[in-house]
């Protein structure tokens, strides 16, 4: 058995990967779920990856298997009858690997929220301006408003469609989306990407901290010193307290049971985190303190850890800024 | 005024049994209707002082009982909270005060008190009202209700001749400490564990900027 084994390796690799595959098509096909491959975020689906200019025509935004939208920016470059079009100008948005940075620091950004500003650019017909509509950052002289906004279909979850027009002194209008003329129905174009305008966040979990109370404490409250910047910027916590040095909660310590942060709404509950509200102004900073609700998952235990999740606004443009994390117990 | 004097030697030879009798049974009346009122009054006045000793009694266990718990809050939680069926009272020692199981008899004077504390545990409503008292089982209020660090004292008290009197307290795990951390600089360490606020690591990080000159953090990359 094992020689037969050793002598079909290979094949039994290539049969795995290939069921992997098969399985992935149809889970694939029955979610209506667009595939993506390689280092692109643009839907493979014919009718979610065109633009449209009338000299040039169509412009393939999935071809190259490059073009990526991010938070900050978009990468990589798209297809077109006059070559390539290069949106940023570094290593991974050209085909060749230059770095055009320190030559020509272009590209086009996103704010975060899905407006797009700057600009590309094709060896042909040079500059393409994405405009953003506030005439800096990337738009041409124009007395016409422009711009091309990426804007989720449903608030907050993928996919987004790319609308609106971009400008090219020697092409003319670049159109993202067959409404921008009212062409849907007829010839059904857009650029369609899983990337939506969202959160970020950032995590850490907190060494184990000794309260040195032998026989366990009360926890009562976990709060932090720092700012927001803005309303939608967020600070979170759970918190996980056990009498054993490792998290396991039996007495005689001797499982390797995970420490479980909890929220408010207990063990399990992936979701459930304590959101601190402010209890006092520092004038350069704010504390914020949340009380302990769930007393009994917290009572009597020597040893706890924290959790905090810091979460950003939707645009990824603000971070909350923490100084000072606290807990507080009664011995 | 002689005259007069001698008429009434001459006239009065002496007082007659019947004046006695009439004097003595005036005498046991008027003995009789002080005593009466005298004694009751004493009485009255025996017990008030028994009751005040015996409050006495009992505001002091209230107070000790206080002090037991502000020593170390476990010596309160590790009594049976019940409603009411267990009966502790406390004793010192060098160690100060120690709980013991039954009813405490105090002698003063010639009177014998009783005194005796019980605990029950506290649930409390959402907006914090003390709504109700319950046993160990949290269970029985509800585990977002149950408040593990209040605890209802009752202290009761009664003598040989009295009624007995309960009197009521609440105690909280009022003290409280703090750990903080306020420098994340040193970045991911493994299975170190902290008794103090000096640490300036922590185990893991995700997509976290933690390398500011002054030690905070924030979301990397933006």
């Amino acid at each position: 058995m094992n020689i037969y084994f050793q002598k079909n390796f290979k094949t039994w690799i290539l049969f795995l990967i290939g069921i992997v595959f098969v399985v992935g098509l149809i889970s694939a096909g029955l979610t209506g779920t667009p595939l993506s491959f390689g280092a692109t975020n643009i839907t493979s689906t014919d009718s979610g990856h065109w633009a449209w200019n009338d000299v040039i025509g169509w412009i393939n935004f999935y071809e190259t298997d490059s073009v990526m939208v991010k938070p900050k920016e978009i990468e990589g470059w798209a297809s077109s009858s006059i070559g390539v079009i290069s949106l940023n100008c570094n290593p991974i948005s050209n085909p060749d690997g230059d770095n055009l940075c320190g030559i020509v620091p272009y590209k086009v950004l996103n704010n975060g929220s899905g407006t797009l500003s700057g600009w590309a650019w094709n060896d042909v017909i040079g500059w393409i301006s994405f405009c953003g509509n506030s005439y800096d950052n990337g738009c041409a002289t124009s007395s016409v408003q422009y711009g091309v906004p990426v804007l989720s279909r449903v608030p907050d979850e993928p996919p987004s469609d790319f609308w609106g027009l971009a400008w090219s002194d020697v092409i003319g209008w670049i159109s993202f989306n067959c409404d921008d003329y009212g062409d849907c129905g007829v010839s059904d174009y857009r650029v369609t990407t899983d990337w939506f305008a969202t959160s970020t966040f950032g995590e850490i979990d907190s060494v184990v901290f000794d309260t040195g109370v032998l026989r366990g404490a009360q926890f009562n409250s976990i709060g932090w010193r720092g700012s927001l910047p803005v309303v939608s910027t967020r600070v979170r916590f759970k918190l996980a307290t056990s009498n054993c040095e490792g998290g396991s909660n039996p007495l005689a310590c001797d499982s390797d049971d995970a420490w479980d942060f909890m929220g408010p709404s207990g063990s399990g509950v992936t979701g459930s985190f304590y959101d601190a509200p402010e209890y006092m102004d520092l004038g350069a900073s704010k504390i914020y303190l949340a009380n302990i609700t769930n007393l009994i998952d917290h009572h009597n235990k020597r040893y706890f850890r924290y959790r905090i999740k810091l979460i950003s606004d939707s645009t990824q443009n603000y971070t909350p800024r923490v100084e000072e994390v606290f807990v507080n117990y009664s011995p | 005024m002689q005259k007069f004097f001698l008429k009434f030697k001459k006239e009065n030879f002496g007082q007659s049994l019947i004046e006695i009798l009439v004097a003595i049974a005036i005498g046991v009346i008027i003995i009789g209707a002080a005593a009466a009122i005298i004694i009751p009054a004493l009485r009255s006045n025996n017990a008030v002082n028994e009751a005040k000793i015996a409050a006495n009694l009992g505001k002091e266990l209230i107070e000790n009982v206080t002090a037991f718990a502000g020593a170390d809050w476990h010596n309160l939680e590790d009594l049976t909270a019940t409603t009411p069926t267990s009966f502790y009272f406390l004793t010192t020692s060098t160690l100060g005060f120690q709980s013991s199981v039954g009813i405490e008899q105090i002698v003063v004077g010639t009177t014998t008190y009783s005194r005796w504390f019980f605990v029950e545990s506290v649930c409390r409503s959402s907006n914090a009202i003390i709504t109700s008292t319950i046993g160990n089982n949290y269970s029985d209020c509800g585990i977002l209700d149950f408040d593990p660090s209040t605890k209802k004292i009752s202290v009761s008290f009664n003598w040989t001749e009295g009624a007995t009197s309960t009197i009521s307290t609440y105690l909280t795990r009022f003290r409280s400490r703090s750990l903080n951390q306020t420098n994340w600089s040193g970045g991911a360490t493994s299975s170190l564990v902290s008794t103090s606020s000096s640490v300036d690591y922590f185990s893991t990080s995700t997509n976290i900027n933690f390398s500011s000159s002054t030690g905070e953090i924030d979301i990397l990359g933006i």
